[in-house]
């Protein structure tokens, strides 16, 4: 009951004109116009650094700074040291987002981008994988796009959306563990029924996806990824036209394990371990749903995600064993308090760069993550063979305002508190529920 | 109808003596040593490979880190694995389904017939298994008689000490014969409230690392612990600091005032009679072992900062009929001042090992019984085993053993035990003090 009312209190404020949703092209389509040039070589500092060769390509320099303090309560802590004391460790500074990168186009057939973080470099904590996008995208049809290379395996809508235009400082815990995350591969897409803003996403992928590996390295061999998201109901005329724009969407994947302890675990973000890797063979399968909807300066955006691994031949004396049912959903919303934002997430009276002070935004996120089993024999234990379960889940609070400077910098201060419920796998005796705090300044260009 | 009532009645009557009988299994049951036990485990095959491939990187992974090294991003490699296990006593089969089980064992860790560990709470915390937490599978892999070890800790508790009960089992991996074990009673929370009446206080497991004789080494707690001595419990409030003062009594107290210091952090009573039993069983690698200090659990008890030493792994034991009482003793800084200081502690030590003589007695005596007792009752799973290893002068390598060896290290412990008592006797009457 007090759920349902906090998120009727952040729904509270009065509706106004619709916006366009969740949309990564906004941010090239938001760009100030470069002035034309009759040179064939061109280099233009309007937006980002950016080289434009007569119509043939360009080329524009990406940069993107993530400068974080943060503090755990408790202390974040290296789990294989349990024989020591908790550590009392201060609020830290970390660099966590030093991304330098190049994006653009080849005549009209090609789109390409590559991008890798420098975080490792500048002395910040390790990075398993500092590529991130790295591919090539190949314009056949405009009802058939062919994209190769490292990207993101099209299934989430918060794992899909760049991280400098997130609601807060963090992803949803559910997205963190559940979705895959950038991976090798190739993906057919395109946009269709251009009136319902229609786009369909299908692709084979090398592993699983950077998301579900352990130590870097991956879980499942194969993948194979689907996502159909859009406005259907544009279409539908009798609807109030605050419902129409209504972005919804569905995506599943599907891929097979390699045998071993490779289960999806659960973890806080501060590190502690609350369900441990289980025993696996067989298909990995996920199916999620997800739903945007902006009006005004409100928006509201959830997801759902199911996902299940087999465990054929997984039990002590080589017995099948009930899946794996992981399970997770989050609704947030935000509210645009001060100054406004255009649909790209980018102030429309900006801080130095214009003549105003941005525009601040207040979010809330509620984001619940189940794991458990179908029922099997005996009772519920935590081996990493049961056959039946003990089921664990976190419910994880997000909290805090977002203030927009300009188009290149975003100042976050987000509180996470998050709570477990199986009180024998707690991380850290007498605690079930752990704090984050974080206060981040991001560049982005 | 009376008939269909009596029936009834004595229907009733059976099932309850069936289901007394069931679940009527007690820890000293598990831990009698009139039979020998049949153990049987049941874990995945696969699993049982990578336990073998872990062996022995788990063992220094967790040296890394209690060092506090720094971790490796690498992935930590497992270390525990689920198992079923099963007790057979009497007809029953009394079974946890989902234990966990990890390698055991320092000196004597091998891949060819492993020691294990048996976490019963590993998955559920408030499981236990007749009210233990944890046991012990050891593999004796280090003596030919497997005999060392359990007869060394039931003269022990003869002695008046705590030491963990033991028992001769056989064990079967996935139904296959895996040899003959001895199951061990774990030092841990509940061995203490058994004993002690409590067991919230601090308890160590002494991890050896390097030559120690109880030097001090500077006020810096991280000197001491988390090694050598390792924390069992309370591991988010830990509290060293009364183990570095303890070390510094040992070391810097008064001549004058040594027995009454010390006496604040050390049980010496129970000290020094630990150090006669050990010294009468000829222990090479205990307390005052070759090895300096080593084979020991350090608890201190709630409230106080007064600790007591538990005994550990006494593998070791029976190394020499004519292995002197005072063996080590002005090597050790503890024993060393004692001699030079504190003539009450060694008058006690002298006390003690004249009863440990006694306990003992000579040919025919407690010891000698006790040693024919396990012989009889062990020698045909002895000679079943088909992995037993031995490794008679710690050499630091196993290898086969034949039963030749075994008969022969039997015959040679049922002469220490008839030799010993004389031998300790004639030392102590002598008046020998080391210098």
């Amino acid at each position: 009951m007090r759920t349902l009312l906090l998120i009727g209190l952040l729904l509270l404020p009065e509706m106004l004109p619709a916006q366009n949703p969740s949309d990564e092209t906004a941010l090239e389509e938001d760009d100030e116009p470069v002035a034309s040039s009759p040179e064939t070589l061109q280099l233009s500092f309007k937006n980002r650094p950016s080289l434009r060769i007569g119509d043939f390509a360009n080329i524009d320099f990406k940069t993107k700074w993530h400068f974080d303090l943060r503090g755990f309560d408790p202390p974040k802590w290296d789990a294989p040291a349990r024989v020591t004391a908790l550590p009392s460790t201060p609020p830290t500074f970390y660099v966590t987002r030093a991304r330098l990168g190049l994006k653009g186009k080849v005549t009209k057939y090609f789109d390409y981008e590559f991008e890798r973080d420098m975080r490792q470099t500048v002395g910040s904590d390790h990075e398993w994988h500092p590529w991130k996008d790295n591919y090539v995208d190949f314009n056949a049809h405009r009802w058939l796009q062919v994209r190769a290379g490292k990207f993101k395996v099209p299934f989430g809508m918060e794992a899909n959306l760049s991280e400098d235009r997130l609601d807060f400082a963090f992803k949803s815990r559910m997205s963190d563990i559940l979705s895959p995350s950038r991976e090798r591969g190739v993906m057919l897409h395109a946009q269709f029924l251009r009136s319902s803003r229609m786009q369909y996403q299908a692709g084979v992928f090398r592993y699983d996806g950077e998301g579900s590996n352990i130590h870097g390295v991956p879980t499942a061999g194969r993948t194979y990824a689907a996502r159909l998201t859009g406005e259907p109901l544009r279409t539908l005329r009798r609807l109030p036209r605050n419902i129409r724009h209504i972005y919804l969407g569905v995506a599943v994947t599907r891929g097979r394990m390699f045998d071993g302890l490779n289960g999806t675990n659960g973890s806080t973000f501060s590190g502690f371990t609350y369900f441990d890797h289980f025993y696996v063979r067989g298909n990995r399968q996920r199916l999620g749903t997800e739903l945007s909807w902006v009006e005004g300066p409100v928006s509201v955006k959830g997801e759902y995600i199911h996902m299940s691994e087999e465990r054929i031949g997984q039990g002590i004396r080589g017995e099948n064993l009930p899946d794996i049912l992981s399970r997770g959903w989050y609704l947030l919303g935000s509210w645009n308090v001060l100054g406004k934002l255009k649909s790209s997430g980018r102030p429309k009276t900006p801080l130095l760069t214009g003549h105003g002070f941005g525009s601040i935004e207040v979010s809330g996120r509620l984001d619940v993550l189940t794991f458990y089993s179908a029922p099997g024999p005996g009772l519920p234990s935590r081996s990493p063979r049961a056959p039946t379960i003990l089921p664990n889940s976190e419910r994880t609070w997000t909290f805090g305002p977002t203030w927009y400077l300009n188009r290149f910098v975003k100042i976050q201060a987000n509180a996470q508190r998050e709570r477990l419920t199986d009180i024998e796998r707690k991380a850290v005796i007498g605690r079930d529920v752990f704090w984050t705090g974080i206060i981040r300044l991001q560049l982005a260009m | 109808m009376r008939n269909l009532t009596i029936a009834s009645v004595l229907a009733s009557l059976a099932v309850l003596t069936f289901c007394s009988q069931a679940f009527a299994q007690t820890q000293d049951d598990l831990f009698n040593g009139d039979i020998l036990h049949e153990i049987r485990l049941y874990t995945a095959p696969e699993d049982y490979e990578t336990f073998k491939e872990t062996n022995f990187t788990c063992q220094a992974q967790e040296l890394e880190a209690l060092a506090g090294e720094v971790i490796s991003p690498l992935p930590r490699v497992i270390c525990w694995f689920p198992v079923e296990f099963h007790w057979k006593f009497n007809g029953a089969d009394v079974t946890l389904p989902q234990a966990g089980i990890e390698s055991h064992g320092k000196g004597s860790r091998n891949n060819y017939k492993p020691s294990f560990k048996i976490d019963f709470s590993r998955y559920e915390s408030r499981n236990t298994f007749l009210g233990l937490r944890y046991l012990v599978l050891r593999a004796n892999p280090q003596e030919p008689s497997t005999m060392h070890e359990r007869v060394a800790m039931e003269f022990f508790r003869k002695m008046g000490l705590r030491a963990p009960r033991e028992a001769h089992a056989r064990v079967f991996l996935n139904d296959q014969y895996a040899g003959l074990y001895t199951i061990v009673e774990e030092i841990d929370p509940i061995f203490l409230q058994r004993n002690f009446g409590e067991g919230d206080g601090r308890l160590y497991a002494y991890e050896w690392v390097d030559y120690w004789i109880f030097d001090y080494r500077g006020p810096d707690s991280l000197k001491y612990s988390p090694l050598p001595l390792k924390p069992e419990n309370n591991l988010i409030n830990l509290d060293p600091q009364p183990i570095v003062e303890m070390v510094r009594t040992i070391n810097e107290a008064p001549d004058a005032q040594f027995s009454s210091a010390l006496s604040q952090y050390i049980d010496l009573q129970s000290f020094f009679k630990e150090l006669a039993a050990e010294s009468f069983i000829a222990e090479q690698d205990g307390i005052i072992g070759d090895y300096t200090v080593n084979n020991f659990f350090l608890y201190r008890f709630v409230g106080t900062l007064r600790s007591i030493f538990l005994p550990w792994d006494k593998s070791n034991a029976f190394w020499a009929i004519d292995r002197p009482i005072f063996h080590n003793f002005s090597w050790n800084l503890l024993t060393r001042r004692a001699l030079a200081a504190a003539p009450d502690l060694i008058a006690l030590y002298r006390d003690y090992l004249r009863q440990a003589a006694d306990i003992a007695g000579g040919p025919g005596g407690w010891l000698e019984q006790e040693i024919t007792k396990e012989y009889q009752q062990i020698r045909q799973a002895y000679y079943d085993d088909p992995l037993k290893l031995c490794d008679h002068h710690a050499t630091g390598y196993l290898r086969p053993c034949t039963n030749q060896e075994f008969e022969d290290e039997v015959a040679y412990l049922i002469q220490f035990a008839r030799q010993r008592a004389a031998f300790v006797r004639a030392q102590l009457d002598s008046g020998l003090i080391p210098q």
